[in-house]
């Protein structure tokens, strides 16, 4: 089978099991949208209880830099499910992936239409908060703007593709994983400026989450920002061969359950 | 319920949870990094605004209650509302017609034998090193006390609220649907993410009515010394009859889901 074939099966499968609990997907769609409002709601929580909130940043900007990061991880659970690692290696389950012709990070290909909830929810926010707010709408913008999208996938594809692959030394990641995931999500929504220098340089070079949602929103939002924000790119980059690095060795090492 | 039963079920969690020893020194390590992010977000926002106290709540106070509000989710969470809805999905529930057993009871202290390496390993871990690095408080003996009476309150109240939201699964298979809508409630009614002073006000008079801010909320206040010991008795007296009415009504959905489950052929 093809890769193009792989996805289109898998596509369906995914779709039909969904039609088969409509009840269940709209609801999980719906409260999705509830969580994905969260930071927004402490954001608002923030400017209602203080003068001026956080420093530098609006709640409509605050908003829709979470809206980005809504999208991005609306657009990345839509297409990508590489955490199910995690389950393979300790459940053995990897073995038939191994076995099939197709690329194996690439089999974690799969269609999860709940994700549509973040993208929902990352509308409503733009809605919120677009009218509030002065973007740079020139094309050469837009265009850059999408370009910064795409690094922010690969961002994101990275970063869980590095921590899913400890599995193959830890068998039981859960808690790192998790952690970790933890660590990205809560710091990434909020804007860098709150967080001291070093802090700031590790996240826009060694722990890319910088460019999730800050870098972009701050660019289309023509903020100023510290220069090695820029590079982090190049960041995002060499941080994804890293972690396809640390994938390959992984699966070198790794022996299956031997059942 | 037998203390043997409930000690041995302890034994198996706490070996459970151990035999993965890295997963479980990353979680009480890579725990409390992700505090800081708390530290940065309000230290900034008391220093950009210039002011020692938001509604009563100094920054070392603000810090402390989302640093507790941490330790109470390790007292607190359990995986109740997967764990009734897989048991009346795939029929296991039936051994709970037949068997002398009340299922509420049952499930309450199975959890809560899972839950004990959690409370007793790793909420001092993480709580030591949160007081070491970000001047968590601390309370005196008499609130202490009271918060541990509180907390007892707070786990029943969230396991007998989310094991209502398993026991939907008799009406509607997808448990996991269930499971999120009761964490939503409980995220955005109970004081977890924010003290319930910080709320928009339209929320708060919702939140008065409702008994959730009894999970995190009202243990916390005590905690930090917010509430003065005879308040901080109220609390847990209103505590105790919240989870008095939770109780009933969950017997109540269990009795008529029962039925449902028999007449499913189940």
């Amino acid at each position: 089978m093809g890769l193009f074939s792989y996805i289109k099966e898998k596509t369906l499968i995914n779709l039909s099991s969904h039609a088969e609990y409509r009840f269940s997907t709209i609801a999980v769609i719906l409260i999705s949208i509830i969580f994905g409002f969260t930071t927004v709601f402490i954001t608002y929580s923030v400017y209602s209880i203080t003068e001026k909130g956080v420093p530098e940043w609006s709640f409509y900007e605050i908003t829709f830099m979470i809206g980005i990061y809504q999208l991005i991880m609306g657009l990345y659970h839509l297409t990508f499910d590489i955490e199910e690692l995690s389950f393979d290696v300790k459940e053995g389950t990897l073995d038939q992936k191994l076995v099939s012709p197709l690329n194996v990070i690439l089999q974690y290909y799969n269609f999860n239409i709940e994700s549509f909830s973040s993208i929902i929810a990352a509308v409503v926010m733009f809605i919120i908060a677009i009218p509030n707010i002065s973007l740079n709408l020139s094309i050469s913008y837009l265009v850059f703007f999408v370009i910064l999208l795409v690094i922010s996938l690969l961002s994101i594809f990275s970063i869980k593709l590095l921590t899913s692959s400890t599995a193959f030394f830890i068998t039981e990641n859960h808690s790192i994983v998790e952690n970790l995931n933890n660590i990205r999500s809560r710091f990434s929504n909020w804007p860098m400026n709150i967080y001291p220098k070093g802090l700031q340089l590790l996240f826009a070079t060694v722990f890319p989450i910088a460019f999730i949602c800050f870098v972009p929103a701050s660019f289309i939002l023509g903020k100023d920002v510290s220069f090695y924000f820029w590079i982090s790119p190049i960041a995002v980059i060499l941080f994804t061969l890293v972690s396809v690095k640390f994938f390959n060795y992984g699966l070198g090492k790794y022996s299956g359950t031997g059942s | 319920m037998n203390l043997r039963v409930v000690f041995e079920t302890f034994k198996i969690a706490l070996k459970d949870r151990m035999a993965y020893r890295t997963d479980f020194i990353a979680d009480v390590l890579i725990g409390p990094l992700i505090f800081l992010v708390v530290q940065f977000l309000w230290t900034n926002i008391y220093t950009y605004n210039n002011i020692t106290e938001i509604n009563g709540f100094t920054l070392n106070d603000s810090i402390s209650y989302l640093a507790v509000s941490t330790i109470v989710g390790y007292f607190v969470w359990t995986w109740v509302t997967t764990t009734v809805g897989m048991k009346i999905k795939r029929g296991d529930f039936a051994r709970y017609v037949i068997m002398p057993i009340n299922f509420l009871d049952y499930t309450l202290v199975e959890l809560f034998g899972r839950k004990v390496p959690s409370m007793l390993i790793k909420a001092p871990l993480l709580f030591l090193l949160l007081k070491i690095f970000f001047n968590v408080h601390v309370a005196d003996l008499p609130h202490f006390i009271l918060f541990i009476g509180s907390m007892v309150f707070s786990y029943l109240l969230f396991n007998i609220f989310m094991f209502i939201m398993g026991l939907l699964t008799f009406w509607q298979e997808s448990f996991w649907v269930f499971n999120m809508l009761g964490s939503a409630i409980i995220e955005f009614f109970s004081g977890w993410l924010l003290p319930i002073d910080f709320y928009p006000s339209f929320m708060k008079p919702i939140i008065e009515i409702l008994p959730f801010r009894h999970i995190y909320y009202s243990p916390i206040m005590i905690f930090l010394e917010k509430y003065s010991i005879s308040s901080s008795i109220q609390v847990l007296v209103s505590q105790f009859f919240s989870v008095i009415i939770l109780y009933l009504l969950a017997r109540l959905i269990l009795r008529l889901g029962r039925a449902k489950f028999t007449s499913q052929g189940g």
